[in-house]
């Protein structure tokens, strides 16, 4: 009885309180932000702290930065700037600057793999300047103050934004990536309405944030619009079908009519048809265009290669698509004529 | 001289009452006797009597038998007025009723269902149970235990259901006590109890109904004289949970509350650790809203959390303890003092945050829901076990707390049949009667009686 009273107060002493960490001994990082500037990083960590006393919650946050021609070594300075312990594990995002996705993130999202203390819940995030992003003064009439937590309310819907993800779509010669673009605006505002889109892991350009929605996100809701027609559309399916010499993109689903050309009466039946098939068309023509235009910069954001290899194992040499639309007009509810002239 | 050996036995008392009419002689204890029984029973019978043959056919009363010389010692102290005369010796029972009338349950209250409870004496607490179980199966076995005390106890069961089994060990017990006194059923508890376990393995009731539930269903109850407590045996863990209330009501609305006993049993046990391992491990489980507004109330705390923790676990055990302890007219005094303290005081000293506070408050507020002081008390050494084993090792050493108690759990025994039972071994019947309630079930469990049907098939 004494030998196993002394194995487990000795088992309590000695491996007791590992990795024991209280509450106030933590620097919350929820952003980090990565810059280059002279050819050195410039690693930016916002830490949140929750200020005022106890009926005001108010979150404040403050900026770590350091500098460094080698990143880890860049990270090491900014979490040495107070010797409370950085706190990863409720990072939310991720901002890289234009510089630096520009000449290739790999190496980034290689680090932030590597490390098991970083959280893998982030979002991935592009910008000008992460460090001028997170220093900025949100205006206060926006949910939050904080960038990261504005930012992240923004792209909360953006399922593809996931370090697996992305990481997979690197490794994968075959397919590429775009991630959210962030823009300043008068100093305080921030607009999230396009993407950066990739070339393996070096970004290209900037597209506008639609017609990725519209292709790579089910659940949002897309307006088109052709001749004062307008349509929300809803509910829809995105479907490739890989034949040998092309890949055809079928978009089905539905479309509410959310505004009406006053010259169509879509009580008449051909006029209805008439004004389904202008959305498809128009449709058609958005996604070609758009599609057109990442391909043609060298981004495969659809993974098209990938889908030709999967079904054939072969590489594609050139790759022809087409778009099929298949909406739908939704006859609940709807208005049949305008009530103006 | 009868008398005055007697009154040598008894050293002078005082209260050792002596007459002597014509060649009757009548000797009773004035305190444990009723003057107006003695008095209607023998003096008035003697005083008109004429000539009579025997003592026997002249004095009355309802009980009373002829005795031996060494027998009077016994029969004195236990309010028997003695009559005598040169041929022969009668015990009259003439005694006093020193009880008070039956009152409403205090510590097990309930809106529903009878309003009576027990009291000092096992005639009317005896009465009690028999009204509801009108069964010539009900048996009564009494037995004198206390070399000085000498209190009569009694156990009851019925005979076509209860188990032989139980019946014995307890016999045997009851048997083995050697003991200068028992005062109340709560000593008894102890001696019956193995004293090994902080959790109780006898149902301690001052409710009749709940006793004649439990002899329907094959168990047996132990009552004594001089206390208003009957003893339930044998009792199992989820015996303890729940209040017997809980069987006037409706099936299907009990079960919900059946439900939220379980989880304040939980929470009562398992929180503060929760709690300490959540906040000093693994953070990253708490959304980053609620951590900031953790972290900002724990500003300027010197102390570590576990040890704020342990201090609140400890300060509100005080003040449970002078609560129940301190008379109630000055209850109210304490418990200002303990909110102000407790809620005020110590959070703007910055001796602990608000959510330890609210913390532990939940899990003494969910440990109140259980009535029974033996459970709360053995609850508070598995909330320190499991939070101790919190505080070093995070949620690892919580989870390997709960696999200890839960082992310790299983391996208790209660009069030899497994304490967690109804759940682990499991049993449909017995579960349904006390972990849920289901209505529809008209069968004793196996564990209890060999009789199984309620009803006839």
């Amino acid at each position: 009885m004494k030998k196993i009273i002394i194995l487990l107060c000795l088992m309590f002493l000695i491996s007791g309180c590992y990795d024991c960490e209280e509450l106030n001994n933590l620097n919350i990082v929820t952003g980090i932000g990565f810059d280059k500037e002279d050819d050195e990083y410039l690693v930016t960590l916002e830490i949140t702290k929750s200020s005022g006393s106890e009926n005001n919650t108010e979150k404040d946050t403050t900026l770590f930065t350091a500098k460094d021609e080698v990143l880890a070594v860049a990270m090491e300075k900014a979490m040495n700037n107070s010797d409370k312990k950085t706190y990863f594990k409720h990072t939310d995002a991720i901002l890289i600057s234009e510089d630096i996705a520009k000449d290739g993130i790999s190496h980034i999202i290689d680090y932030l793999l590597r490390d098991s203390n970083i959280s893998t819940t982030y979002f991935t995030v592009i910008c000008k300047n992460a460090n001028e992003l997170l220093s900025m003064e949100l205006d206060n009439d926006t949910t939050s103050n904080l960038i990261v937590t504005t930012i992240t309310s923004h792209i909360k819907s953006d399922i593809l934004n996931n370090i697996d993800i992305i990481t997979s779509n690197i490794i994968n010669k075959r397919k590429d990536i775009a991630l959210p673009y962030v823009e300043m605006i008068d100093d305080d505002k921030i607009l999230i309405e396009s993407k950066a889109y990739f070339n393996e892991d070096k970004m290209i350009d900037t597209i506008s944030n639609k017609m990725y929605n519209f292709l790579y996100l089910d659940n949002k809701n897309i307006v088109f619009d052709k001749d004062d027609n307008v349509l929300n559309i809803f509910d829809k399916k995105v479907k490739y079908e890989v034949e040998k010499d092309k890949i055809i993109i079928k978009i089905k689903g539905e479309g509410r009519i959310v505004a009406l050309n006053e010259d169509n009466d879509i009580s008449d039946k051909n006029n209805y048809y008439k004004v389904e098939k202008m959305i498809n068309e128009k449709i058609e023509e958005e996604v070609t265009e758009f599609l057109q235009e990442t391909l043609d910069n060298g981004s495969d954001l659809m993974g098209f290669e990938d889908l030709y290899y999967k079904k054939f194992r072969k590489e594609v040499k050139d790759i022809n698509f087409a778009v099929e639309s298949n909406i739908k007009l939704s006859k609940n509810g709807v208005l049949l004529e305008v009530i103006y002239d | 001289m009868l008398y005055k050996k007697i009154k040598d036995t008894f050293n002078n008392t005082s209260d050792l009452k002596y007459k002597k009419i014509r060649k009757i002689e009548v000797i009773y204890l004035e305190s444990l006797c009723s003057s107006d029984k003695v008095n209607e029973y023998i003096l008035q019978n003697i005083t008109i009597g004429k000539d009579y043959l025997f003592l026997r056919n002249i004095v009355s009363g309802p009980n009373m038998v002829s005795i031996k010389e060494n027998e009077i010692v016994d029969y004195l102290v236990n309010g028997f007025a003695i009559v005598y005369d040169k041929i022969d010796i009668i015990a009259v029972e003439c005694k006093a009723d020193l009880y008070r009338s039956v009152s409403a349950p205090t510590s097990e209250p309930s809106v529903n269902g009878p309003k009576d409870s027990f009291n000092e004496s096992i005639q009317m607490n005896l009465g009690l149970i028999k009204r509801r179980v009108r069964s010539e199966n009900l048996v009564n076995e009494d037995y004198t235990v206390g070399r000085i005390g000498k209190t009569q106890v009694s156990i009851l069961y019925l005979n076509d259901v209860a188990k032989d089994k139980y019946v014995n060990i307890i016999r045997n017990k009851i048997k083995e006590i050697d003991i200068d006194a028992i005062v109340d059923s709560e000593v008894l508890q102890n001696i019956l109890e193995d004293s090994k376990m902080s959790l109780p393995t006898i149902i301690k009731t001052e409710r009749p109904d709940k006793v004649s539930n439990a002899l329907f269903e094959g168990k047996i109850a132990i009552i004594m004289d001089n206390s208003p407590y009957a003893l339930i045996v044998p009792g199992f863990f989820v015996d303890f949970l729940n209040p017997e209330g809980d069987n006037y009501a409706k099936s299907i609305n009990v079960n919900f509350l059946k439900i939220l006993r379980i989880c304040s049993l939980f929470l009562t046990i398992f929180l503060p650790a929760i709690y300490i391992s959540i906040i000093n491990y693994n953070q990253e489980t708490i959304p980053l809203n609620l951590l900031l507004s953790f972290q900002s109330a724990h500003e300027g705390v010197p102390f570590t959390s576990a040890i704020e923790a342990t201090f609140m676990i400890l300060l509100c055990a005080i003040l449970r303890e002078s609560d129940i302890r301190f008379p109630s007219n000055y209850g109210s005094s304490i418990s200002i003092l303990g909110a102000l303290i407790l809620g005020e005081a110590a959070v703007s000293a910055n001796i602990v945050s608000p959510i330890t506070i609210i913390i532990i408050g939940i899990t003494f507020i969910a440990g109140l829901i259980f009535n029974n002081g033996n459970l709360i008390d053995g609850m508070r050494y598995y909330r320190f076990f499991i939070l101790i084993c919190a505080a070093l090792f995070g949620l690892y050493g919580l989870i390997i707390g709960t696999f200890m108690i839960l082992i310790h759990l299983v391996s208790m025994k209660s009069f030899g049949e497994p304490y967690l039972y109804p759940v682990a071994p499991f049993d449909k019947v017995y579960l349904s009667k006390t972990v849920f309630k289901n209505s529809n079930v008209m069968k004793r469990s196996k564990v209890l009686s060999n009789n199984e049907y309620k009803v006839k098939r």
